[in-house]
């Protein structure tokens, strides 16, 4: 069974955040949830790095271990999904991912969590397949339509890839070759002809 | 004036918004993802100005213009210079003018405008104005 997985090329990502746009239209995500994110490190030294962060649908997730009511599973090709009808907001998977992808919206008036939302790599949810229930809770299903997840789908420099982890690895293992490191870096045979 | 007004000015773009901002203000998506007028400062100027990332400050043009905006401490400006996004508007020295807006079209972000201290300076070869930039003074708010 294939494994679905994303990869963030740091040497493509220009941080102009279309990935975050594209995910919180498509999926009708309200504002102050984000279940992509752009972080910049580094920012103005030499070396920055941009790169565009979600739900990494981990291979031993931690948020599936820590759930107290067993929201969180992964399906057969690795996708993490949770149940929105089961979760009770507790906050217990964002204190243990890694990588800070579940949100939490805020409800009621004393801002009181409700229940989680994260990526699902544009997988829905355990509910009926495209049915307006999925939609509403979960966003689109494009892993069922056979698309690439929003965010991999508009990223303007392919920097985000997502897909088949064999397929992501092999596009992946081409560019660094390509690209190369100290000989084959860019710039080099204009710079330093070979003798 | 270089001693009351040390600091070079510069106003530019941002990625998320478009010229005055008119349009981009008013896009959810892209006021959620840049909600705040800002100044970028270096790290190293705001210590000697005692600034902290978030703090409010006064940025003053020796035309008379003041803005009061939020510190951004960051390496991307050098010690000597201040940057201003100029995407902003609906704010007057530090008086929101959201309420002359029609009713509901005010945008979902409103910020000092930077070109409210861009200051008077011209090329000495070409003649060409310096719309964009100038001297100010930076205190803490």
């Amino acid at each position: 069974m294939a494994r679905l997985k994303f990869l963030c090329d740091v040497e493509r990502c220009i941080d102009c955040g279309g990935c975050v746009v594209a995910c919180k239209e498509g999926n009708h995500i309200p504002v102050g949830v984000n279940r992509r994110r752009v972080i910049t490190i580094n920012q103005g030294k030499p070396g920055e790095k941009s790169i565009s962060v979600a739900c990494m649908h981990c291979a031993d997730a931690p948020c599936i271990a820590v759930c107290p009511v067993k929201c969180i599973y992964q399906r057969e090709d690795g996708v993490v999904l949770h149940n929105k009808e089961t979760c009770i907001g507790c906050g217990y998977c964002f204190m243990a991912c890694p990588f800070g992808a579940p949100q939490f919206p805020k409800t009621g008036v004393f801002g009181s969590r409700g229940a989680m939302d994260k990526c699902t790599m544009c997988a829905g949810g355990p509910v009926e397949t495209f049915s307006e229930k999925e939609r509403t809770l979960y966003g689109q299903n494009r892993i069922a339509e056979g698309k690439v997840p929003l965010c991999a789908g508009m990223c303007a420099t392919r920097a985000l890839l997502a897909g088949d982890a064999d397929v992501v690895a092999d596009v992946y293992r081409e560019r660094v070759f390509k690209r190369g490191s100290g000989a084959n870096a860019w710039g080099w045979d204009k710079a330093y002809p070979k003798k | 004036m270089v001693k009351e007004f040390p600091f070079v000015l510069t106003t530019g773009r941002m990625v998320e918004h478009m010229g005055g901002g008119a349009e981009t203000r008013s896009n959810k998506y892209l006021a959620e993802l840049q909600p705040e007028m800002y100044a970028e400062v270096n790290p190293r100027l705001g210590n000697d100005l005692g600034i902290r990332e978030g703090d409010l400050i006064h940025i003053e043009s020796p035309e008379g213009g003041r803005i009061t905006v939020k510190a951004k401490l960051t390496e991307r400006v050098d010690t000597k210079t201040i940057f201003l996004p100029f995407h902003f508007g609906g704010f007057l020295m530090g008086e929101s003018l959201a309420g002359n807006f029609p009713e509901g079209l005010a945008p979902y972000v409103l910020g000092e405008s930077a070109n409210t201290v861009t200051n008077y300076g011209y090329d000495i070869v070409t003649q060409i104005q310096a719309t964009k930039d100038g001297l100010c003074k930076v205190t803490r708010a």
